[in-house]
């Protein structure tokens, strides 16, 4: 009987151990990782350039010693909503296309990203698309943003599977 | 089978010892993970000040002109000249690139230490006329339009009277004075009794931003 009783709890504490602490360390030790990478990285985006209906821009994600992927998202909002950026997610996208630089210029590739959260890990979007960009190269993005609003920029580091926003810039 | 009296609450022990070793499995990771992030997040922050100090300092520099770099043409072929007029502060490039029909290219096939004045040539169209974009190793961005200076352009027509030394008739003129000439570089750069003629149209302002009363448009 008692043995039947320990094996229950054990079964019950290895249940409760797998479905809630484990993705709690596994997103805490997530999160501290992003909050690492965060720290050392900062992005640049440069000044636009009229091509056509396009804005192109030239954009560069600088984090020493990283030389993984980050994925960017890019949208656009309105300007008078850029007071509250840093709450403010992607509604209008603007059809952007994303170019890495190089001898010869490469679309970068379309990546998938669900939930992404933000580094107080409070989630800021369900299932999104972004653009896989190697760290400290830069590369170009073209985007048709309506009159009278500013282009936003996310960087999302990705630890296992889980996406955070280690930063986002504007512009426009 | 007669029970054997020690097998008595051996379960209870067992029991009590699976319990202690989930507690053990779930606690100690727990502790682990609390404790030891602060940690952490300190060293990258002071990492990071560091490297913050390092980037803006390298910007500072620049701005100050040390190196000046300024984008220049000559005939259809674009340089990109690197200038120092102090102490040489080396500067890694990472990326040089020109914009041409809404793409970005690279301009320069490989990084580059700048150690001393340099002057590239750069692979862009002949006759370019947008931007040159320069990324340093610490991730300072630089546009650069053609035929312009990023950073300090050198003002060549003003003088700063750095030692007592100057004196202009018999008046000495005091440290601060500052002599501005109509065109660059009509002085000599360095006066140590030197007598030097002011060209028509010099302008000295005092320290306490008086202009001087002389007249200078005599000569």
């Amino acid at each position: 009987m008692l043995v039947v009783i320990a094996l229950a709890l054990g079964i019950a504490l290895f249940a409760i151990t797998e479905t809630i602490l484990v993705p709690e360390y596994s997103f805490a030790a997530a999160l501290q990782d992003s909050k690492t990478i965060a720290s050392v990285t900062s992005v640049t985006v440069g000044p636009p350039i009229q091509s056509g209906n396009n804005l192109v821009y030239l954009a560069y994600i600088y984090s020493p010693e990283y030389k993984g992927n980050f994925s960017v998202v890019i949208f656009c909002v309105p300007q008078t909503q850029l007071q509250s950026l840093a709450l403010l997610t992607p509604s209008i996208q603007g059809n952007p296309t994303v170019f890495l630089i190089g001898q010869s210029d490469t679309p970068a590739k379309q990546t998938t990203l669900n939930n992404v959260y933000d580094l107080n890990s409070r989630q800021l979007t369900g299932t999104i698309t972004g653009f896989a960009v190697p760290a400290n190269t830069p590369f170009q993005f073209a985007v048709a943003p309506p009159s009278g609003d500013a282009v936003v920029m996310w960087v999302i580091y990705t630890v296992g599977s889980y996406n955070f926003r280690v930063a986002y810039t504007f512009e426009g | 089978m007669a029970r054997n009296p020690l097998n008595k609450g051996q379960a209870i022990v067992i029991l009590g010892l699976i319990l202690l070793l989930m507690i053990f499995i779930t606690i100690i990771p727990l502790l682990l993970t609390v404790g030891l992030n602060p940690v952490y997040s300190k060293q990258s922050t002071l990492s990071y000040s560091q490297l913050l100090s390092q980037k803006n300092l390298q910007l500072l520099e620049i701005e100050e002109g040390n190196p000046e770099i300024t984008v220049s043409t000559q005939g259809d072929a674009v340089y990109l000249n690197f200038n120092y007029f102090g102490q040489i502060t080396p500067i890694t490039i990472d990326h040089i690139l020109y914009y041409s029909n809404g793409q970005w290219k690279p301009a320069y096939p490989s990084n580059i230490t700048v150690s001393g004045d340099t002057t590239l040539s750069l692979y862009v169209p002949p006759g370019y006329q947008g931007f040159i974009d320069i990324v340093t190793d610490l991730g300072n961005s630089l546009y650069l339009p053609v035929s312009t200076a990023g950073g300090l352009t050198t003002c060549a027509n003003i003088y700063n009277v750095s030692s007592g030394e100057v004196s202009l008739g018999t008046k000495q003129l005091p440290v601060g004075t500052i002599i501005i000439t109509p065109q660059p570089n009509q002085l000599p750069n360095l006066v140590h009794g030197i007598d030097a003629t002011l060209p028509k149209g010099t302008i000295i302002i005092e320290k306490t931003g008086r202009k001087l009363n002389y007249r200078l448009d005599r000569n």
